[in-house]
């Protein structure tokens, strides 16, 4: 063995130093102004959480840092290629709305006046696809689903989903299908700040049965018990958003994308344009985001890679708007009305077989409207 | 440790309840807190520009997760720096080109070039070390990394890296030494350095 091939190793001090001094001049403070006033606008629950814009950051000089802005702009050209499509507001900021549509498409996110005893209250009804236990017969059934949230958002939440006896079959006849209900009928509930789940849900008497009256709560305590005494998930997700969860959001697209791209506590798999569309659908069909939220959600979305947006785009149930799509192991679209950014309806259809004799049937269709009432069950 | 002026609490000042009342005060003194170490230490990681995404990133992930923080299994820091680890998954590449950058900039031999009083030679040799360094750890893997970074840059200690990464206090220390002796063991020599960069493509 000569001294030449003796590898030299380092000590602690040496790797110590070398860590300290590795990249020390990187970390300035000129950006955080605009993300702390982001923060306390979403956790203040600010009708409009917009990011507020904070002193520039200031440029510095090394070359990583160059590549590091090179991958960025790189991410944001990713995102380009959809928003140009469509000519969505920002596109200017990186290009010039160009591609498929001569005028930039205006998302405007008009929210209606809501009293302070108010409610919101929104309303998806449609038909979803069953099987027979045997799997022979399959029906479309009918089902709506009522909610209603009032204007503090962290109170009680009543939802109502109903089955009808409407059905459409699409095969055989058979009466044993395998409903979510055994019967057709009611499921009503209610939760504080929407944190619905099995163990605060308190049924209580149809609302449309009460003659528009505030359904009869029997236990207001179920609430109060959640509420000492947590069972219910801790924090809600894009699967189930809830007060928390909504009035978090942030209305800034950018922020909002890059949230959409982030998996679930309990998955490690990046979300799917799919994943996205269903996330975004389901915090709009809840009702609660404001005009800002909803079209910051849609902005997000529109910049998913894999997302289609549509123009003049008709959906179930004459619904006639902006359509967003993704093709994928399902066909998923939802409609939103440009002039509100309000949902107005969904499909689902399976892209694989689905049950016997039943490749690429929508699976679920879905209408809804929005609206404010003086009170749950009206 | 930096305190978080929370008022009295069961678990202490640097382990708020956030789970209850108006969160904007609670959020805007976390912020405060922890905002400009956290901007720092992602920085040096993945540069100012990400960083700042995702110091904005990580707070409104907290915001809309406060419930799931649990004052008795560790700091509120340890959670957001738990929350911007799993973040940075998104940047890891945009970090490993920083590293192999670096490096290559050390192995260029720009640095050593000039001729320099002392004290110069003195800091060029400390880049070039720092440069040395960058291609071995832009062959640790994302763990060793993040172990190992949180201690050295963000000033954490190992049984709060524990909390932030949801391991146990002694893997964490195992996986200290481990790594440390690593990179003593295969940091390259400044002849080396232009051939380790080279291969990290």
């Amino acid at each position: 063995m000569t001294e030449d091939n003796v590898r030299k190793m380092w000590s602690d001090a040496e790797l110590d130093a070398a860590l300290h001094d590795l990249h020390r001049e990187a970390g300035s403070e000129d950006g955080l102004a605009s993300a702390r006033a982001a923060l306390l606008a979403a956790a203040s629950g600010a009708p409009d959480g917009r990011r507020l814009e904070g002193p520039p950051a200031k440029k510095r000089g090394g070359s990583w840092r160059w590549i590091a802005v090179a991958a960025a702009v790189t991410a944001l050209t990713g995102g380009l290629v959809v928003a140009k499509e469509i000519g969505l507001p920002g596109a200017t900021d990186i290009g010039g709305p160009v591609g498929t549509t001569d005028q930039p498409l205006v998302l405007k996110g008009s929210d209606l006046p809501l009293p302070s005893d108010g409610y919101r209250h929104s309303v998806r009804s449609g038909w979803v696809l069953l099987f027979s236990a045997d799997g022979k017969s399959s029906a479309y059934v009918e089902e709506r689903e009522d909610r209603w949230i009032p204007a503090d958002p962290q109170g009680d939440w009543w939802m109502s989903r109903t089955q009808t006896d409407n059905v459409r079959w699409r095969t055989g006849g058979s009466n044993k299908l395998v409903l979510p209900l055994q019967q057709p009928g009611s499921h009503n509930r209610i939760a504080r700040g929407g944190r619905f789940g099995p163990d605060v849900a308190t049924i209580y008497p149809n609302p449309t049965t009460t003659n528009n009256q505030v359904p009869p709560v029997s236990s207001p305590h179920s609430t109060t018990t959640a509420k000492t005494t947590p069972q219910y998930p801790p924090s809600a997700d894009w699967d189930a958003p809830d007060a928390d969860f909504i009035t978090a959001l942030p209305a800034d697209s950018s922020i909002l994308r890059k949230l959409l791209a982030i998996p679930d506590s309990n998955s490690t798999a990046d979300p799917t344009a799919e994943d996205a569309l269903n996330r975004v659908r389901n915090v709009l069909e809840v009702g609660l985001a404001n005009g800002a939220q909803r079209v910051a959600l849609c902005e997000a979305l529109a910049m998913f890679n894999g997302v289609t947006v549509r123009e003049n785009m008709e959906g179930p149930g004459g619904t006639h708007g902006l359509g967003f799509e993704v093709n994928d192991t399902e066909h998923l679209v939802i409609v939103i009305d440009p002039s509100t950014t309000q949902l107005l309806s969904s499909t689902e259809t399976s892209r694989k077989k689905y049950g016997p004799n039943a490749p690429d049937v929508n699976t679920r269709e879905s209408t809804y409207t929005f609206s404010i009432a003086p009170a749950p069950g009206v | 440790m930096q305190v978080i002026q929370e008022g009295p609490g069961v678990w202490g000042q640097d382990r708020p309840d956030l789970g209850v009342g108006d969160p904007a005060p609670a959020f805007g003194r976390l912020f405060d807190a922890h905002a400009g170490s956290l901007q720092r230490y992602l920085a040096r990681r993945v540069g100012d520009d990400a960083a700042n995404d995702l110091v904005a990133e990580t707070f409104l992930v907290a915001l809309r997760r406060r419930e799931s923080y649990r004052p008795e299994l560790g700091t509120a820091r340890s959670w957001l720096y738990g929350i911007a680890t799993n973040l940075m998954r998104h940047h890891v590449r945009s970090e490993l080109r920083g590293l192999r950058a670096t490096s290559r900039l050390a192995a260029s031999g720009e640095l050593t070039t000039a001729p320099h009083d002392g004290r110069v030679a003195e800091q060029v040799d400390a880049q070039v070390r720092a440069g040395q360094l960058a291609g071995a750890l832009a062959k640790l893997s994302t763990a060793d990394r993040d172990t190992l970074l949180l201690v050295s840059w963000a000033g954490l200690e190992p049984s709060e890296v524990a909390e932030a990464l949801g391991v146990p206090p002694g893997t964490v220390r195992s996986r200290l030494h481990r790594i440390r002796r690593w990179l003593r063991a295969n940091a390259p020599a400044p002849a080396e350095t232009l051939e380790e960069a080279n291969d990290l493509d």
